[in-house]
């Protein structure tokens, strides 16, 4: 039989975890805004940041435009999917360097980019965010320049956009 | 007179034995799902955006809810788990664990009866898809469910012994 205590201990307990999840979801470095972006027409999905660890990164929602700089060879465009997914197809010239193994691959990565470079970064689609994410680190690091493909490497596919796989890159 | 003297002690050590049977049932339910409930909470603690994102791909939340759903799930989960362990307040924190069940039972119903594909998002993020995936899902849930309306038996019998 439920009593008036249970329910009222049922308050309290969803009041301590109230109090508790954003609390701490203030000052973890994981913690996510309040509202996030669930609009496909606006870019990446995604929860984003809370505003303590939020960071401004640029997104490009027009795949022509992404063509045109792809093109331009203006900017170095990286993957950031599993590599197995990326030599299966990927945007023609762009460096693979998954999210996962940012740490790893950090050094290999400054190598190739500076500061001053345009880079663009994508990965699967729209529900991907890795692309987001691995931008952050390099706007965090002093990257000016970083842009987000927000459609990915689906949208570029399904435009018949030029793919290259695994020995066919330039 | 003996006769009768020695059936209700027989009588006694029976519901004795009994009762340290329910006892040992009700802890081993206890620590079952609280400690399903706490470990099923803590990926989701330390990867709110990815929670998240499989909430959103559940497509029934409204999309102003999602994250401040993904924010506070995880630690009633997990607080319901610890009250369930310690025994704090473990009456409410059962009757919430069932009801977060039975609202898993439904989301996980309406989207197969859709056949809307999603990941669980239960016990790991991105768990594999697929309509056998969620029968079992469905199943799971519905066997702890179960398991939490025993003990809540279990709780209000003790309850009645002592008054």
């Amino acid at each position: 039989m439920i009593v008036k205590q249970d329910i009222l201990g049922c308050f309290m307990l969803l009041g301590i975890c109230i109090l508790l999840s954003f609390g701490i979801n203030a000052i973890s470095p994981n913690g996510i805004a309040l509202q996030g972006q669930w609009d496909r027409e606006q870019g990446v999905l995604m929860a984003g940041a809370n505003e303590a660890h939020a960071v401004d990164v640029m997104q490009i929602n027009n795949p022509v435009s992404v063509k045109r700089l792809v093109e331009s060879g203006k900017a170095i465009v990286l993957d950031v999917r599993w590599s197995d997914i990326y030599d299966m197809g990927h945007i023609p010239g762009a460096l693979n360097f998954p999210l996962e193994s940012f740490e790893e691959e950090k050094t290999t990565l400054l190598s190739k980019i500076t500061p001053e470079d345009e880079i663009l970064v994508y990965c699967a689609g729209v529900t991907c965010h890795d692309s987001h994410t691995f931008a952050t680190r390099l706007v965090k690091m002093g990257f000016a320049h970083v842009t987000v493909y927000a459609g990915g490497f689906d949208e570029w596919e399904q435009m018949g956009f030029d793919v290259a796989t695994q020995g066919t890159d330039p | 007179m003996s006769n009768l003297l020695s059936f209700n002690l027989c009588g006694e050590r029976v519901s004795m034995i009994l009762g340290r049977q329910a006892g040992i049932i009700e802890w081993v339910l206890r620590l079952f799902l609280g400690c399903t409930f706490i470990f099923a909470s803590w990926h989701k603690i330390v990867s709110p955006d990815q929670f998240a994102t499989i909430l959103y791909g559940y497509d029934v939340f409204p999309h102003e809810m999602i994250n401040v759903l993904a924010i506070v799930m995880p630690f009633v989960e997990l607080v319901c788990g610890i009250s369930l362990i310690t025994g704090l307040l473990k009456r409410s924190g059962l009757l919430l664990i069932n009801a977060m069940l039975v609202c898993f039972i439904f989301l996980i119903a309406f989207n197969l009866m859709r056949g809307h594909e999603f990941d669980c998002g239960c016990f790991s993020l991105g768990e594999t898809k697929g309509a056998w995936s969620s029968v079992w899902l469905l199943v799971r849930d519905v066997v702890m469910l179960g398991a939490g309306g025993y003990l809540l038996k279990l709780f209000n019998l003790n309850q009645k012994s002592k008054f």
